[in-house]
């Protein structure tokens, strides 16, 4: 069968269709005698030479039809007369101009408009939430020009197109025409009175436009017998249904969040379900950042009369729950204000500066550098190490740094610097809560502080303010004493401080460089961890992101005296401190209720949590409770996760069980706990009415913050386990114990008052008296007397320790020390990584000294330059 | 009026039920296809018959069910559209063949009474 030309098919075509109206007439269907027409010619021209049909082929054989024919363009010339052209429909010139105005370019104007500024979407809703609804809108003034052009131009018609387009248009012109019903009196009012309110009108007038020349289209069909547009009862609904259906996620987005934040428990675990079935995530990001004003459409008001608009900070609340992740770890949504500005740019506010959370991300902000310098004094059992952080903000605004960091199972930081103006100044140590007014103070006043707060067990918030703008760096270091832990096979091991969780991001080119002295070590865990060890210490580079994993050294062969001591020389009656090492109490609790987060962050520790409670000793009676949407009594191979649970009313109920008869614990497996729950104060009633109910075992697989931790804290029967090696192996360790394997050993530390250090006892260093003053002080933190809380504090500062009573800080001028009736450290006071001097060494260049100045002032008046 | 064009007339208005009966009896003997039939009613002498009037006519004769259509694929071209009568078409074309007989010899009759008066 040959091909026909172009030029052949668009003279068939223009033939048929000047026939379509007589054969009509003649009670015959146009389209069936178009097609025999088109196979007789096919079989006429079968048998002809060449390979296609061409135009002068199809008008030859045409006018053998009895029709006059019209020749086509490069055809010879017959003597049949040419048909006239049809004459446009009636769409008058100002019918023309007027759907030109308000069907065409208003509603195409106003497309625009909001793709670019976002207008709408900042004050009233957002009409184009996805490119679907753009395409949407952008079909309803192509459609209408479409029309236009049909009826205006018969030449070229495209009748199925726009009957198609044309209903389906009017469907969604309807259904923003609905949308912005509410703003339609107050656009018509605008237009009257101040010339402005085009805008929300433009569904209306598209539809109006639309109406008027569906009419138009389908009366020209029916009179001139062409191809009647598809049904409008079909298309009209088609086209406010597809809008609908795209509204959906959204509309169930604002149902769940609506159910999710009712008083109602049961109705709020629904309202999560619903909105991880149904709802839009990218909607209830951007309910996160952005209430939207629910009076403007009805959709809106539907919803809000069924649920009131909750508070923002419950919308992040239902988006952690829902997603497992806090808001403000993924990235803002692209919202724009009024003039169409990003209302979320990398130069944007931090509403959380100089406060007390790390809260979000903030672009630009890195850490740049980073050095691990330390002392390891193995035989003291203890090690001093000085973490050196450079950050860098790219921003076009002034930064604050923040970062809550993990410190080594028992350390404390014991000194705390800033380089200002490139000078390293030491801190001062105080009371927590004038020393965070002095920060903040200094803070307003766009100065150079530092601060570093306890939040909780082994946790300390660390602000560096400012972190100057445009590419500028700020060096801050911080001291930290820690105490030695034991490790598996007998080992002792030095973990290093790592971020939990912080408001800048690690530069790519980031590396740490480690140098530690004073024993030979070895990663125990930390991925890319590889050390030189040699006659200096130990030293290598660990990757960027190793600050974020757990990162312990063992070691090596040297192990910790069994008694140290140290004398208190800071206090009057310089006391003797002795450190040593006992045994660990490994009774195995009776009961066992054990606490496992539901949420999805722990999804990827499911199969290694299996595992290790399936490692709970058989004489231990265990409960499983998963802390899911709600709380459940399981298997351990009936675990599930999903989103970010609150591990609250689990751990409620676990103490409940536990407590119900002597001997009972509570261990709490679980992730990062970025939000603080309801049912909090229920837990801490629990804990501190009945001290000597069952303790708490916690212990956190990955990164992230903790804030019931932190809350729980202050309660003795709370111990975070310490993670050494990560992914819950640690915890291998404790049931081994519970099983009545391994001897577990711990550090205790003891004043003794004016005493001589005991017999074979080895000295150790200060860093000795520091641990054991942390102990004193969190001792004397828990107690209720006035008197301790200020020795406490006290303590804290005599021996510069951030604890739960005391924070430190760096200021840039003593009139800004003195304002806040501080003093920073003396930097001879302040631990250091060189060997620290001993007293008889001090003394001996104290003589020296004194005899060098009397030397000096006896023949100071033979120097020419004294008077 | 010119007798030339009254004779015109009359023929034109004749042909539109007579091109009717010529189709009904070509496809009486058994189903053919479009470009067949026409090629056959081509022929015919005096009626000259086009596709152009054809192919409207073969579309509302099935529109009014006297035939029925159906395609077969051919090597040679396009697909070919076979026509048959239907049932209907059967004695619809019966009754038209026995009317135009009945017209034909009555027209006769009238003729020879004319002739012995």
């Amino acid at each position: 069968m040959k091909n026909w030309t172009t030029a052949a098919q668009r003279c068939f075509e223009d033939y048929c269709e000047r026939r379509r109206a007589d054969l009509l007439k003649a009670g015959a269907d146009p389209d069936e005698v178009f097609a025999n027409w088109r196979a007789h010619i096919g079989e006429e021209t079968a048998a002809r030479p060449g390979e296609s049909v061409n135009a002068e082929e199809v008008f030859e054989l045409l006018t053998k039809l009895d029709v006059p024919v019209e020749p086509p363009a490069a055809a010879p010339a017959t003597g049949t007369p040419a048909k006239p052209a049809p004459k446009p429909y009636r769409i008058n010139i100002a019918g023309l101009i007027l759907i030109g105005l308000f069907g065409v370019f208003l509603p195409a104007l106003t497309l625009i408009v909001e793709g670019l500024t976002g207008m709408c979407a900042s004050i009233i809703f957002d009409p184009l939430p996805t490119w679907l609804h753009a395409v949407g809108i952008g079909l309803v003034p192509v459609a209408l020009f479409l029309t236009l052009r049909t009826l205006r131009s018969p030449e070229r018609p495209l009748w199925k197109t726009t009957g198609w387009l044309s209903g389906l248009t009017m469907g969604i012109a309807l259904f923003y025409a609905f949308m912005f019903s509410i703003l339609t009196p107050f656009a018509c009012m605008g237009i009257l009175f101040m010339g402005l309110g085009f805008l929300p009108l433009s569904p209306l007038s598209a539809l109006i436009c639309g109406v008027f020349l569906r009419i138009r289209l389908a009366g020209v069909t029916r009179k001139e017998a062409r191809p009647r547009p598809a049904p409008l009862w079909l298309t009209l609904p088609l086209g406010f249904a597809l809008l609908v259906l795209l509204a959906l996620p959204e509309v169930l987005t604002q149902v769940g969040v609506g159910m999710a934040t009712t008083g109602d428990r049961e109705a709020r675990v629904r309202g999560l379900e619903l909105l991880r079935r149904f709802g839009s995530e990218e909607e209830l990001l951007r309910e996160s950042y952005l209430r939207r004003n629910r009076e403007m459409n009805p959709l809106d008001l539907l919803v809000g009369s069924c649920y009131p608009a909750p508070p923002i900070e419950k919308v992040r609340e239902v988006y952690y729950r829902v997603t497992g992740q806090p808001f403000n770890a993924v990235r803002p949504p692209v919202l724009r204000n009024q003039r169409g500005g990003l209302l979320f740019s990398e130069n944007e506010w931090d509403f959380d500066q100089a406060g007390d959370r790390v809260a979000a991300k903030l672009r630009g902000l890195t850490l740049e550098q980073s050095r691990f310098d330390g002392k390891v004094e193995a035989a003291g059992g203890t090690a001093y190490v000085e973490w050196t952080l450079v950050f860098r903000n790219a921003a076009q605004v002034e930064r604050e740094a923040r970062a809550q960091i993990l410190l080594p199972p028992g350390a404390v930081v014991s000194r705390l610097t800033l380089w200002i103006n490139g000078e390293e100044r030491e801190a001062a140590f105080g009371g927590r809560a004038e020393v965070r007014e002095a920060y903040q103070k200094v803070v307003a006043r766009r100065r150079d502080p530092v601060l570093v707060s306890q939040v909780g067990q082994d946790r300390i918030l660390v602000q560096c303010f400012p972190v100057p703008r445009d590419g500028g760096t700020m060096k801050t270091r911080l001291g930290i004493t820690v105490p030695l832990t034991p490790a598996p096979d007998g080992l002792y091991a030095l973990a290093l401080p790592r971020i939990l969780e912080s408001n800048f991001g690690l530069a790519a080119s980031l590396k740490h460089n480690l140098w530690l002295e004073g024993a030979a070590l070895q990663p125990l865990s930390g991925a890319g961890a590889q050390l030189k060890n040699s006659a200096e210490g130990s030293r290598g580079d660990l990757p960027g992101s190793a600050v974020e994993e757990p990162l312990a050294l063992a070691i090596q062969d040297s192990s910790p005296a069994k008694t140290v001591w140290y004398r208190d020389e800071r206090a009057p009656d310089k006391p003797v401190i002795v450190q040593q090492l006992v045994p660990a109490p490994r009774a195995a609790p009776k009961r066992l209720a054990v606490v496992v987060d539901g949420s999805k962050a722990m999804q990827k520790n499911a199969e290694a949590m299996r595992a290790l409670l399936a490692k709970i000793p058989t004489e231990v009676k265990a409960q499983l409770f998963l802390a899911a949407d709600r709380v459940e009594v399981c298997a351990p191979d009936k675990l599930h996760f999903a989103g970010g649970c609150d591990n609250v009313p689990a751990l409620l109920a676990a103490w409940d069980w536990a407590s119900e008869q002597p001997g009972g614990a509570v261990l709490w497996l679980h992730a990062a706990q970025p939000l603080e729950s309801e049912d909090t104060e229920a837990l801490l009633q629990r804990w501190q009415r009945r001290p000597n109910g069952p303790p708490l075992y916690a212990y956190q697989f990955g990164s992230g913050a903790d804030r019931i931790s932190e809350k729980l804290a202050s309660t003795e029967n709370f111990h975070a386990l310490a993670v050494l090696l990560g992914a819950g192996k640690d915890l291998g360790q404790l049931f081994e114990l519970w099983a009545g394997r391994g001897t577990p050993q711990r550090w205790e530390r003891v004043k003794l008052e004016g005493a001589e250090p005991p017999a074979g006892a080895v000295e150790g260093s200060s860093h000795l008296v520091r641990l054991w003053a942390a102990d004193e002080i969190q001792k004397l933190a828990h107690s209720r007397k006035k008197e301790d809380r200020a020795r406490a504090i006290k303590l804290a500062q005599t021996w510069q320790l951030v604890t739960a009573v005391s924070s430190a800080v760096v200021l840039e001028t003593a009139e800004q020390y003195r304002a806040a009736h501080l003093t920073p450290a003396d930097p001879s006071t302040t631990p250091d990584i060189v060997p620290e001097p001993g007293t008889g060494l001090l003394l001996l260049c104290a003589v020296l000294l004194l005899l060098l100045w009397r030397t000096f002032r006896r023949h100071a008046w033979r120097l020419p330059f004294v008077r | 009026m010119d007798t030339t064009d009254y004779q015109l007339n009359w023929t034109v208005q004749l042909r539109r039920g007579w091109l009717e009966l010529c189709v009904l009896n070509a496809l009486a003997g058994g189903e053919r296809y479009g470009y067949d039939l026409a090629r056959t009613l081509a022929t015919l002498p005096g009626e000259n018959v086009t596709e152009g009037t054809l192919y409207p006519l073969l579309s509302r004769l099935r529109l009014q069910g006297l035939v029925a259509t159906r395609l077969e694929e051919s090597s040679g071209g396009p697909a070919r559209k076979y026509y048959a009568l239907t049932a209907a078409g059967r004695h619809a074309l019966e009754k038209m063949n026995k009317h135009i007989e009945d017209m034909v010899e009555q027209t006769r009759r009238l003729r020879e009474h004319k002739e012995r008066k």
